[in-house]
């Protein structure tokens, strides 16, 4: 059979082959090269070692949106991941797995990132407005913490899915087992169910760093609707530099190839967590 | 009795989680109670079609209708192209085992590494260079970018296939095509079920893309919201636009509702 697969391996593979090229292969390419040129026009460009690199490690604003994404990141991965365990466990064992308020919690997912950034932030000026006004603050929620709300919002359904698909894991039988093999409720913790949830625990939290590392509508939408720029986290930051300043479009592109690095090595580590556990689908 | 207590309970409870959870969605569904308030307490009978005059209105005067077509257009034909061509390369790469296949399907897996925003000004410069810069362009890339995942999801399934099954239907007489297409693809019917839920979700909400690349002249649903958003001339229409851009995502979900929960379960996502 291998001698006809071969008759037909164009057959198979050529469109997908060519979209991929043009869509992807390409543009990488010519992404990660830009990063390193000095840009006159896209298919024009000058190699320029890593002048872009050394330039933006002196931009304020970017080493500024780094930091605050690594922030964002972290405290929504904290948040997010702890809201969502707790609400496994009710959805769980309060209200016997049901089915339909999986599906609530899980809405907003399906919702476009955009809409629901427009969402949240009416939502979150008109909670926050009247409450720091008795504490004698006339602002509002910073939008950080309007973003982070944002995203909690946005993931601890699904999160909590893949909490409650590893609470699975472990089945009544093999308890039961180990209870009558004499080991104590705490051994039964520690050796059992302790090991069942990690994995899952690793991937939710790689999961919403990945999430929290490439929010970009949610952001834009913050920025529109309050008209400030203030608050950028990184992909924002690298959509300002091309889109709205002239001139900077090789920093820009530097930028990207940064962000990228992040984001590849917080895949790279979620992938093998993913082929540890053997996914099934 | 006692059951129909418990029930009574549970809806309650439900309710009030579910209120007190979408929350967040009252901007956009309370906003509308008002203006239908509004356009009934105008007391003739002919309000209430005026009141939905007012929705026709709004909904043909912001773009919403034209939007909606375009994103439907999109989605389904970009999907239908993911799920076809990757299964097929997905297939050819891991039963045709020789090195330069393996090396290329560890390219498509590269590619679910790589987000958007590095692309984000070479992708659309490329695509104007091909000419794919329309709606029918932004197919191939939407099947460019879909690969990656899709066929990460197609090759570790085939590879859990026996290639006996294959084997005895070529011998059989099946040619290479139809022992594909009517043996391997059922096989892999809940893999594709998978593949269609990622794809659509990721596409039919995708902004950054469709923007950046035809945003100019066809605007999807994401565009629209953005576009009325930041225009203050039209900003009234809003609420109105991301009260009515919930229903397909929710009519989806409806409709799939077990097969998402379980595709998501896993920990994948586009």
């Amino acid at each position: 059979m291998q001698k006809f697969l071969r008759r037909y391996y164009l057959f198979f593979t050529a469109v997908a082959f060519a979209a991929f090229f043009v869509s992807f292969v390409f543009p990488f390419v010519l992404s990660i090269y830009l990063s390193f040129a000095q840009i006159t026009s896209p298919f024009e460009a000058n190699f320029a070692g890593v002048k872009n690199f050394a330039g933006i490690l002196s931009d304020k604003d970017f080493i500024n949106s780094l930091l605050l994404t690594g922030k964002f990141a972290i405290v929504c991965a904290i948040s997010v991941n702890v809201i969502s365990y707790f609400l496994a466990l009710f959805i769980k064992y309060a209200l016997k797995n049901s089915d339909i308020f999986k599906s609530l919690f899980f809405l907003p997912n399906l919702i476009s990132a955009i809409a629901v950034g427009y969402f949240c932030q009416a939502f979150v000026a008109e909670i926050s407005t009247p409450f720091f006004k008795l504490l004698g603050i006339s602002s509002s929620l910073p939008s950080f913490w309007g973003l982070v709300f944002t995203l909690n919002w946005q993931l601890i359904g699904f999160m909590s899915l893949i909490y409650i698909s590893a609470m699975g894991t472990v089945s009544k039988e093999v308890i039961e087992a180990a209870r009558l093999d004499g080991a104590s409720s705490l051994k039964i913790f520690l050796n059992l169910k302790i090991p069942a949830f990690i994995p899952a625990a690793l991937i939710s939290f790689f999961l919403v760093l990945i999430n929290a590392f490439k929010v970009f509508e949610q952001n834009l939408a913050f920025d529109t609707a309050l008209k400030s720029n203030k608050t950028q986290l990184i992909v924002l930051d690298i959509y300002n530099t091309f889109y709205s300043k002239t001139a900077l479009e090789g920093a820009a592109q530097a930028k990207a190839a940064v962000f990228f690095a992040v984001f590849a090595f917080l895949f790279f580590i979620l992938f093998k967590i993913l082929k540890k556990r053997g996914i099934k689908l | 009795m006692i059951k129909l207590f418990k029930s009574v309970c549970f809806i309650t409870f439900f309710v009030f989680t579910g209120a007190l959870f979408l929350a967040p969605l009252k901007y956009a569904v309370f906003a509308e109670v008002f203006r239908a308030q509004k356009a009934l307490n105008g007391y003739s009978p002919a309000a209430f079609f005026d009141f939905f005059w007012d929705y026709a209105a709004v909904l043909y005067k912001s773009g919403f209708l034209e939007a909606f077509v375009y994103s439907l257009f999109i989605t389904i034909f970009s999907t239908w192209a993911i799920i076809i061509f990757t299964s097929m390369a997905a297939w050819m790469l891991v039963r045709l085992n020789n090195k330069f296949n393996t090396f290329l399907y560890y390219c498509f897996i590269f590619s679910m590494a790589v987000p958007y925003p590095l692309l984000m000004w070479t992708s659309p410069k490329t695509a104007a260079f091909f000419h794919l810069a329309n709606p029918f362009g932004i197919i191939v890339l939407y099947l460019g970018f879909g690969a990656g995942l899709t066929v990460f999801l197609y090759g570790t399934f085939i590879k859990r296939i026996p290639k006996e099954i294959e084997e005895a239907a070529f011998m059989d007489g099946c040619s290479v095509r139809a022992v594909f297409f009517n043996v391997t693809m059922p096989i892999l019917s809940p893999v594709t079920m998978a593949a269609i839920i990622f794809n659509v979700l990721w596409i039919w909400n995708d902004y950054l893309m469709p923007s950046l690349i035809i945003g100019q002249q066809y605007k999807t649903l994401p565009i629209l919201i953005q576009n009325i958003a930041s225009n203050p001339q039209e900003i009234n229409y809003l609420p109105l636009v991301l009260f009515f851009s919930l229903y397909m995502p929710l009519l989806f979900f409806a409709a799939f509702k077990k097969n998402i929960l379980k595709a998501f379960s896993t920990g994948i996502q586009k």
